[in-house]
């Protein structure tokens, strides 16, 4: 069936308020449908959407200033799904529909970041760049709430179910703002942040992953001030330690001693 | 009651009929005829025949009614005239054409009925104006020229209190019969008084309007009584042009910060008012609020509004929305004949026979 042009595909997900589905636009292009299962449900898909809104604008006038200053851009807009539209639709009741596309990235390549966290262990160097990208997503949060008109004050509760992973490109991407929010409290959310990734990860007893392992010990026991803190002392001892550069996504399954790599 | 509605060419002949050619200057005669004569043009004057109507358009048809546009939909807006704000009226007639696009785009099937009006301060000779609901570019073109801003305002706050007070207790709009809610916006750059006098309705609206159209009105409403039943009939909003924060407190203290919006300048206010319609009534595309609202902190402010809202009140009513061609059994009737009902004409179903739900 279709709403609007987009073929509606098989359904992914649920939630109390709203059901989740794979769809296809006229140019072929993966979209995520998220349809409010009443119509006074499309009330949090309505929140929701101008959240979205909010952050791309947001990354789009980061990367409107990094250009003009002649910076490398951050990419912030890769974090974060891209709000396509957002409608109430007559032939369902007038419940509301969040489409989104994920950016530079087909939905088929993504997978809910909890259910490969439940099913599969990562090893240290694949955890980097995960911890990394969280790290950075709240990060421009902070940038956000530092803006005169700070049209987010308050944060999203840290939820692995509110991301999707797309492991062979290393890409984490938000897409799910209909969660609580809370006054931001850095310390906590590094806390937290930190707390999911270090239970997921195998650490071996190599000095150096131990290196590793205790700095994102401490993430988890004394969180930080900032999420920008925490991201640059992160990448700071991963440089010393390790270097940047790829690393396949390297982990195996819960229960088994054989590690696989993917992307190589 | 006809079927013509705003369009950019009778616009256009309506400004050279009336002789309203020049962007500036467009009420200067009629602030000069107020002057001389110490009275308002009267289809300005809110105290000749107080109440203003917004009322659904019905041709005869067979012995009975028929919608000949769609449900009417009330949109006043009320703009200061005081200190630096007095050339508004030119702004509001320069901007119309866009103005009454954008709102008809976000309210397909509706008949967007606009009543322009201005305000100042109680130490003013005129504290307002305020013309009827109208939908055709004649009739809003004339009532624009007869404005007489008063540009002095005396101190701030100002005094745009009555014109909330009019739409609260002095209308009489199709919307609210039925259970909608038409659109109030006050744009301003300073707070209003909080206050409400007897003396100054009946200045405003006429010396015997607690005799007739208010008689029911044993006591005067405090501001936050007349605000509550304002927003009980329209969707309230305050624009507020480059104000202080003080001005914006003051605003969000006295209506709620979901209904005040911080905007630059009044060519905004097409693009403005009519996302904000757009979001109440759920025909507009969130998604597509960024590329209409070229500003990052309007936009934000703009996600603040009750979504929706006007969505919500359409799910609650008892039939549909009355729509042109809808036929009413007698001119007065609140709700068109329905499917089903003895008279009915013979329908084809507009809804398919099978919908698949997600």
């Amino acid at each position: 069936m279709k709403v609007r042009d987009i073929e509606v595909g098989r359904r992914i997900g649920e939630s109390s308020k709203f059901r989740i589905y794979l769809g296809k636009t006229p140019s072929e292009q993966s979209v995520i449908l998220k349809v409010a299962k009443t119509f006074e449900d499309g009330d949090v898909l309505a929140l929701e959407a101008g959240e979205f809104n909010i952050l791309y604008v947001f990354s789009e006038q980061i990367a409107k200033f990094e250009r003009k200053a002649g910076l490398e851009s951050a990419r912030y807009d890769l974090l974060f799904a891209n709000l396509i539209a957002s409608f109430l639709e007559p032939t369902q009741d007038d419940r509301r529909i969040n489409v989104f596309a994920m950016p530079e990235i087909d939905v088929s390549e993504l997978i809910p970041l909890t259910k490969l966290s439940s099913t599969v262990e990562i090893d240290a160097r694949t955890s980097v760049w995960i911890l990394g990208r969280l790290f950075k997503f709240y990060s421009f949060f902070e940038l956000i709430a530092a803006d005169g008109d700070n049209p987010i004050s308050r944060y999203p509760f840290f939820s692995p179910d509110d991301y999707m992973i797309g492991p062979e490109k290393h890409r984490i991407i938000y897409y799910n703002f209909t969660g609580d929010l809370a006054d931001v409290v850095a310390y906590n959310y590094v806390r937290a942040v930190a707390s999911f990734v270090f239970n997921w990860t195998v650490f071996n007893n190599d000095p150096i992953e131990q290196e590793y392992r205790n700095l994102l010990k401490d993430f988890v026991e004394v969180g930080r001030d900032s999420f920008e803190q925490a991201h640059k002392e992160l990448y700071d001892l991963v440089k010393k330690i390790w270097g940047i550069s790829y690393y396949p996504f390297t982990y195996r399954d819960c229960g088994s001693m054989v590690w696989n790599k993917k992307g190589e | 009651m006809g079927r013509s509605t705003f369009s950019v060419e009778s616009y256009r002949k309506a400004r050279e009929d009336y002789g309203v050619t020049h962007d500036t200057g467009v009420t200067e005669v009629a602030e000069k005829h107020a002057q001389e004569t110490g009275r308002l043009s009267e289809i300005v004057d809110p105290a000749i025949n107080p109440i203003r109507r917004s009322l659904i358009r019905l041709d005869p048809h067979q012995k009975k009614w028929i919608a000949t546009i769609g449900c009417p939909m009330d949109i006043e807006v009320s703009c200061d005239t005081t200190g630096s704000m007095g050339s508004e009226v030119d702004t509001e007639m320069k901007v119309l054409p866009d103005l009454y696009k954008a709102v008809a785009k976000v309210l397909p099937g509706y008949d967007p009925q606009l009543c322009l009006g201005i305000f100042g301060d109680v130490c003013d000779d005129f504290v307002m104006c305020r013309p009827q609901f109208e939908m055709e570019a004649p009739k809003i073109v004339n009532y624009l020229k007869e404005m007489a801003p008063q540009r002095d305002g005396g101190d701030t706050p100002e005094d745009p209190q009555y014109a909330m007070f009019a739409r609260a207790y002095l209308t009489d709009a199709y919307t609210n019969r039925i259970g909608l809610k038409g659109y109030h916006f006050i744009v301003t750059d300073a707070p209003c008084h909080h206050r409400l006098n007897r003396s100054e309705i009946e200045r405003i609206f006429g010396k015997d309007i607690f005799d007739n159209e208010l008689k029911n009105m044993t006591e005067i409403p405090t501001m936050e009584e007349m605000i509550k039943d304002l927003k009980d009939k329209a969707h309230q909003f305050i624009l507020v042009i480059s104000a202080n924060t003080r001005t914006v407190r003051d605003w969000c203290d006295l209506c709620g910060s979901s209904s005040v919006i911080k905007i630059d300048s009044t060519r905004q206010l097409p693009a403005v008012i009519s996302a904000i319609i757009g979001l109440t009534e759920g025909t507009m595309d969130i998604a597509d609020l960024e590329r209409r609202i070229d500003y990052f902190g309007l936009a934000s402010q703009l996600y603040r509004i009750d979504i929706g809202a006007q969505a919500k009140l359409r799910h609650a009513l008892p039939h549909p929305v009355p729509k042109a061609g809808d036929i009413f059994r007698n001119k007065g009737d609140l709700w068109p004949i329905q499917p089903g009902d003895e008279d009915a004409e013979e329908k084809p179903l507009e809804t398919p026979d099978h919908i698949e739900y997600l």
